[in-house]
């Protein structure tokens, strides 16, 4: 768990990092200052803000009390005891000797374990951003490099390259994901580093083929004439202007692993069941909708979370990329 | 003593696995402060030499043969560390299309800055006032403004001001453009043709200019050499080429230009086209073409004829005092 926290730390303080990056170059700024305009876009950057708060209060520990399992801010305010049984939502609390109004009551419901689905969904939101956040982080190195070089130097480099993925691309994408799970073992962790090597061919082939384009373009001709070395070339000249497809993709593979978790999970071998995560929710549903009266409010909770969440993020990589492309392209 | 030589250059390129000449046996020397125009049709080599002087061919094309010279040194001997370090710093290149020519996502001071500190030339403030002298030196009069500029906010002539910043920001030799202005809408064209002009008298610069545009060569260049299908056929002082031409293509290119059929004044008005690299005819190039073609065209290669800096490529070269027609 430690480790989780570290990478945590790290998906946030990159994020932030490029976001104050971001904001600093006028090209981006003035494409995110566009959003103003747009009520779509800025219900998006709600959204997210709302949820980076959540998965925030998730992450910091309060210090432990004496004999009691340690607590993060989520958990202090929003945990309730364990019901007997499942609730509807809005119903009132049981196993609290004072019922209050509204906050007194499991807005949400509880699921078929009587676990306040409010709660639930909160937590899964933690898990969520780490597997997308993480993740990324180890496929963008990834994809990056390889992609650059192949596409740069060509000749035997790209070759090398292209056999890598093509010879892990032959692999079933599940069947790989499944079997270095059953070999690193159910974790955060795991998940993130099963999910990173079967996700970085699809970037590294975008990559590569971006930068077979970008190499022929004018200004790194120009680049090549002034003597600039191949290294400078391809950090200034060619990955800045990879920028707005890295985003783009990155945004829409970030929703594609919060579902690839939710995928997993449901085959029992994504993230153990004590982490909280909307795919441990959606496996829940499997019993829970086979009960009578039908517990829906669980899944469609998560279900909600989720669409929010990758509805935002598409959103966001729309407008980026039209507030970018035409000022990159020149028009 | 000339700045940039080139002897017996020979450039292949690969078409479908033959290798064919692009660049064959070219030669030329430019002296200090002085312009050589280099002119032909769509296709016949020009950039090619331009690349292979600046070593920068695409994969399918190489050097085979000939020399190099840049200030005494010769670059086809060089490591590629120190031909990259002779790029920019010796020997600067400007292209056709501004448009493309600078990086969208950095602004126009830092592309400056970083062509000098690319080279290890200058740090912090030193670094600012030379980009900013650079600046005013193409006549961009709000240098401040324009260096915090991204490209797309700019126009073409004045993307390719910055451009020419960018490859003398080292003070090189040499500078040689392809085409600097054939992207670019008249009145534009003579300013930069202009400050190419100035810029070259000022530095001492040896600028090698490659155009389709006659005119621009007129204007702009000392010496005029006329390439046909990798050959230079013609060669010599401006201003006695287009005063008596000795070779039939360069006689045709101006009478095409002359007759007024070509109002954009490229040479594209000669009767049939130019075949492509690897299908050249024997003998003389030329001569399913020439209005002068003899028997002999069709299977002897003609020589170089001439004397002192005129030359010509032709069995039957008009050169000398009485030709003039
Ligand atoms: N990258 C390349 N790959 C293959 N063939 C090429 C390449 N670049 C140029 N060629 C061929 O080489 C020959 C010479 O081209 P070059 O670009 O030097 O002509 P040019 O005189 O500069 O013409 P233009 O006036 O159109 O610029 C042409 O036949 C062209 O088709
Ligand atoms: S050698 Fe013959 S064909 Fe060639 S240019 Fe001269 S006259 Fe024409
Ligand atoms: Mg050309």
């Amino acid at each position: 768990m430690i480790l989780a926290d570290c990478l945590a730390g790290l998906v946030v303080a990159a994020c932030a990092l490029a976001l104050i990056h971001m904001l600093r170059s006028p090209l981006w700024s003035r494409a995110v200052s566009g959003f103003r305009r747009r009520p779509g876009a800025m219900f998006a950057v709600a959204v997210l803000g709302l949820y980076s708060l959540v998965a925030i209060a998730d992450s910091f520990v309060l210090p432990a009390r004496a004999g009691q399992p340690p607590e993060t801010i989520l958990d202090k305010l929003f945990a309730r005891p364990q019901e007997r049984t499942y609730s509807a939502p809005l119903a009132e609390r049981t196993s609290e000797a004072t019922p209050q109004p509204l906050l007194g009551r499991h807005i949400l419901g509880t699921d078929g374990l009587g676990n306040d689905v409010l709660y639930r969904t909160l937590k899964g939101v933690r898990t969520a951003f780490l597997i997308g956040g993480a993740t990324t982080l180890l496929v963008l190195p990834l994809a990056l490099i390889f992609g650059l070089l192949a596409g740069y130097f060509g000749r035997w480099v790209d070759d090398a390259v292209q056999y890598v993925y093509t010879v892990f691309d032959s692999i079933p994408n599940i069947l790989l994901l499944i079997a270095i799970m059953f070999v690193l073992g159910q974790g955060l962790l795991q998940m993130c580093l099963a999910l990173g090597l079967t996700s970085w061919i699809g970037l590294c082939r975008i990559v590569r083929g971006e930068t077979l384009k970008l190499r022929e373009r004018g200004y790194v001709t120009s680049a090549r004439a002034l003597g600039y070395g191949s290294g400078r070339i391809i950090v200034r000249h060619i990955l800045p202007n990879l920028l707005p497809i890295l985003i783009i993709y990155a945004t829409l593979s970030f929703s594609r692993l919060v579902l690839a978790e939710v995928i997993l999970s449901y085959l029992q071998v994504g993230v153990p069941e004590y982490v909280g995560s909307w795919g441990n929710m959606i496996d829940a549903a499997r019993l829970e909708l086979t009960r009578e009266p039908v517990i829906w409010w669980n899944l469609a909770s998560a279900t909600v979370a989720i669409f929010l969440l990758v509805f935002s993020l598409n959103v966001i990589s729309d407008e980026l990329r039209d507030g970018i492309d035409p000022s990159l392209r020149g028009a | 003593m000339s700045v940039l030589e080139v002897v017996g250059l020979r450039t292949l390129l690969r078409v479908e696995s033959a290798e064919a000449p692009v660049v064959d046996d070219v030669s030329f020397s430019i002296s200090p402060g002085r312009t050589l125009g280099l002119v032909g049709e769509s296709g016949c080599g020009k950039s090619m030499v331009a690349q292979s002087v600046m070593q920068l061919l695409p994969p399918p094309a190489r050097i085979v043969a000939g020399e190099v010279m840049l200030e005494g040194r010769d670059l086809l001997g060089l490591r590629p560390a120190q031909m990259r370090d002779v790029r920019g710093r010796r020997m600067g290149m400007i292209f056709q299309n501004p448009m493309e020519a600078l990086n969208p996502t950095l602004t126009v001071g830092y592309q400056i800055r970083e062509s000098i500190f690319a080279h290890g030339r200058g740090v912090g403030r030193e670094l600012r006032s030379r980009t900013l002298q650079m600046l005013r030196e193409v006549e961009i009069e709000d240098a401040e403004g324009v260096a915090a500029k991204y490209p797309h906010e700019l126009s073409g002539g004045m993307r390719q001001r910055v451009a020419i910043a960018m490859a003398l920001a080292n003070r090189p030799a040499a500078l040689i453009a392809d085409e600097p202005t054939t992207a670019l809408d008249a009145t534009v064209q003579a300013a930069i043709l202009r400050l190419i002009t100035r810029l070259q008298r000022e530095m001492g610069l040896a600028v090698l200019l490659i155009s389709h545009d006659l005119g621009v060569v007129n204007e702009a260049a000392d010496d005029v050499a006329v390439m046909y299908l990798g050959q230079i056929v013609e060669s010599g002082p401006v201003d006695d080429v287009l005063a008596s031409p000795a070779h039939p293509y360069t006689q045709a290119l101006f009478a095409s230009r002359a007759s007024g059929l070509s109002r954009t004044r490229r040479l594209a008005t000669i009767e049939g086209v130019a075949p492509d690299a690897g299908s050249w005819p024997s003998g003389c190039r030329f001569h399913p073409r020439c209005a002068c073609a003899q028997e002999i065209c069709r299977t002897i290669a003609p020589g170089e004829v001439g004397e002192g800096s005129r030359r010509a490529l032709c069995h039957f070269a008009k050169l000398g005092a009485g030709n003039a027609k």
